[in-house]
């Protein structure tokens, strides 16, 4: 008798092993497609009694794939978020038409005709409308960038408070693990949450994991530690002095600059389009305005106009280059007064003379006061907008190429197979009912027992 | 390497991604004319396209401007014509009024029409064009003589430069045409003319055909400038034009506008390629799965 009841406590470990080992399975066929999920294996071994039970569920991890893609999701988003800025940077800077380079070139177009019939009230106004189109251009192309710039900022504060987040939520996340650890038991579905918090944390500001004994984790990112031992250290995001993206770590009350630190992640490309690419073309954009403006007035100052005064600038200069572009307007001195515009050399040659009109338009093919026709120069500058556009461009393409393979090495060793698992479920499932019916035929010999003895 | 379903849906989605923008650029371009339509596209090609840009709006403006000076130019040349021709007229009447065998009243008469050809000068003299009047250097406001044939304008030239190191006159010189500036003042000749016609001044008479003859010849002169100048400006606009038309084609080879061949192709090819990444999509979907097998 002892035999069969042995024999029954066997079938009843095999059931429940097996019946364990089916729920691994349908829990892997369900996490299939679960950003983060890695597939558990269940390992099966024989007990004392030579039965069997499901010793031990395992994480199908490989700290080096995840640690690649965690590394490459980084870059990639840094990539991403500089490409996008840049794209919206090239459709603003670079309209399909009327251009800066349009702009300047209608001005021109302008003043051509104003040497013709220089006392031509039509033609004064159109140069007076002309440039005021041209001095829009650059004000509302400087204008524009900026406003990029704050939304740019107010992305980087949004990313920052996404960080801190997940920094916080990590906080119950990895308690759990150590916690589930010092009590001997696996944690794997915390454990894979914690996996996904932290390629989350290094999609946005870069990170890098440490496993530390106990099961906890110290996260390294932005050059500082970013956790470590249940304390999250906090982001927070302001603008310098000189209104670049300034972003500080708060550990324990200690306010450290890390902004130069952070070199992946959304908040590095964020920052490497706000204070680096933008500026680099406002900078353009502002020495552009500056030298036209200063090439026409240096000529428009010495010409006369209907009413025989002159020294008055066509544009109202600007005394830095800094923010020209955004400052540039027709002077007051002569808008809404196209009888002002300086057709004439000389007051004498007051009103048919046009030699001032001729050297204006002269321009067009002259080099500004810095280097370069206006033509050259905003052609220099779509160039420089398209390089950038290019560059950013060719990069994202390359992380999206390189996490795509990090993915896939990583699916290699830690993603669900359906097929696999739909073998492993026959293969459960055959185990099962092979165990029940060891049952039955234990529950058939009690019965057959029984009956002799009636 | 372990292949799992996501492995497969992963380079799935990479491929689709990408022949989904190229299909989307080929489209672009296509539907555009141009390969080149931001400086992305190319931005070696986009910047010399916008240099090329830049110096085909000043062609054409400069083909304008220098048409229209040309057609400004005809204004007062047409004016001196007119003005030969009554010249012409004057001198012919001063030989008539020369002959010993007139009456003083025929003379009379003679010396109505001389004064009526003044007028008439004095009218073409005061020629407005487009710009003003014409023949009054930069005093283009105001009429430059005045009733009596006094010259108020000026003999300052404007030019209209259409290419490097070449810019007619743009306005015709009044003065020289017209007043002592040139060599004779035609308005006093002609005064001079109708005083001694209706005076029978015979001597003052054949004094008057010689001076008519040279206030004719004054004014062709001034005309001949003008058609010159005309004829510099229209040949130069010609240059300009096709200048412009050359770089124009070079700008379409630029951005690629002129292979709309090859523009077509790529279409068909990006079409064909993305239609061929969905079949494949479909079919790796659809492989068989033991998920399937019941």
């Amino acid at each position: 008798m002892g035999g069969l009841f042995s024999l029954m406590s066997l079938a009843r470990d095999g059931i429940a092993a097996h019946s364990a080992a089916l729920h691994v399975t349908g829990q892997n066929v369900a996490g299939a497609n679960t950003p983060g999920y890695v597939k558990r294996t269940a390992t099966l071994s024989s007990t004392v009694g030579g039965g069997v039970e499901m010793s031990a569920v395992a994480r199908n991890f490989d700290r080096f794939t995840y640690s690649q893609l965690v590394d490459q999701s980084g870059r990639l988003a840094a990539a991403t978020a500089r490409a996008t800025a840049i794209s919206d940077v090239e459709v603003l800077a670079t309209p399909a038409s009327d251009h800066i380079g349009d702009r300047a070139d209608a001005l021109f177009d302008a003043l051509h005709e104003l040497a013709l019939p220089p006392s031509s009230d039509s033609a004064r106004a159109s140069v007076l409308a002309r440039a005021a189109w041209l001095a829009a251009g650059f004000s509302e192309t400087a204008d524009g960038l900026d406003a990029f710039r704050t939304e740019l900022g107010t992305r980087a504060s949004e990313v920052v408070g996404e960080v801190n987040d997940r920094l916080a939520s990590l906080v119950m996340v990895d308690e759990g693990i150590v916690a589930a650890r010092a009590r001997g038991e696996q944690a794997n579905d915390l454990i894979d949450t914690r996996d996904r918090l932290v390629k989350e944390i290094a999609e946005r500001v870069g990170a890098r994991a440490i496993d530390a004994p106990n099961g906890g984790i110290t996260i390294f990112g932005a050059g500082t530690v970013l956790y470590e031992a249940r304390k999250p250290t906090t982001l927070v995001s302001s603008l310098d002095i000189g209104g670049s993206l300034r972003i500080q770590s708060n550990r324990e009350g200690v306010l450290t600059d890390v902004t130069k630190a952070i070199d992946t992640g959304t908040l590095a490309g964020i920052r490497q389009a706000r204070d680096v690419d933008i500026p680099g073309l406002l900078d353009s954009l502002d020495a552009f305005a500056k030298d036209l403006a200063d090439s026409v007035n240096a000529i428009h100052t010495t010409g006369f106009g209907l009413d025989g005064n002159s020294g008055r600038p066509l544009f109202t200069p600007s005394a830095t280059v800094k923010g020209a572009a955004h400052a540039m307007e027709v002077d007051l001195s002569v808008r809404d007064h196209p009888e002002r515009v300086a057709a004439a050399g000389a007051a004498a040659d007051v009103p048919g003379g046009n030699d001032i009109a001729v050297k204006l338009s002269d321009l067009a093919r002259a080099p500004l006061a810095g280097t370069g026709t206006a033509g050259e120069r905003f052609a220099a500058f779509a160039g420089k907008v398209g390089v950038l556009r290019t560059v950013t461009r060719s990069d994202e393409e390359m992380r999206k190429d390189t996490v795509a393979t990090a993915t896939s090495l990583r699916e290699g060793t830690s993603g669900v197979s359906t097929d696999e698992e739909m073998i492993q479920l026959q293969q459960f499932q055959r185990g099962f009912e092979a165990s029940t019916r060891v049952l039955r035929t234990v529950d058939s010999l009690f019965d057959s027992i029984f009956q002799l003895v009636r | 390497m372990r292949i799992t379903d996501n492995t497969r849906l992963i380079a799935i989605l990479r491929n689709n991604e990408w022949s989904a923008t190229r299909l989307s650029e080929a489209s672009r371009h296509a539907s555009a004319g141009a390969k080149v339509l931001a400086p992305s596209d190319d931005a070696a090609a986009y910047t010399t396209s916008a240099r090329r840009g830049s110096t085909v709006a000043n062609l054409s403006s400069r083909t304008r401007i220098a048409r229209s000076a040309a057609d400004e130019l005809g204004v007062a040349e047409r004016a001196l014509d007119s003005a030969t021709e009554l010249l012409a007229e004057a001198k012919t009447l001063a030989i008539q009024g020369a002959n010993e065998t007139m009456s003083p009243n025929d003379r009379k008469a003679l010396a109505m029409r001389v004064a009526g050809i003044r007028d008439q000068i004095l009218e073409l003299a005061n020629t407005r064009g487009a710009g003003g009047y014409v023949f009054g250097g930069t005093r283009t406001d105001v009429p430059p003589f005045s009733p009596t044939g006094a010259f108020g304008g000026n003999d300052t030239e404007t030019r209209i430069p259409v290419t490097d190191g070449v810019a007619p006159r743009k306005n015709v010189s009044g003065a020289k045409a017209f007043t002592a500036a040139g060599g004779t003042d035609v308005f006093a000749e002609l005064n001079n003319l109708a005083n001694a016609l209706t005076t029978s001044n015979v001597t003052a008479i054949r004094t008057g055909i010689d001076t008519m003859q040279a206030s004719h010849d004054q004014v062709v002169a001034i005309q001949v400038d003008a058609g010159l100048s005309m004829e510099r400006l229209r040949s130069s606009a010609d240059v300009l034009e096709a200048a412009g038309l050359t770089v124009a084609q070079s700008r379409s080879r630029d951005i690629g506008a002129d292979d709309l061949a090859g523009m077509a192709t790529e279409l068909a090819a990006a079409s064909s390629s993305y239609s061929q990444s969905l079949t494949v999509t479909k079919k790796l979907l659809s492989l068989p799965s033991l998920a399937q097998q019941g």
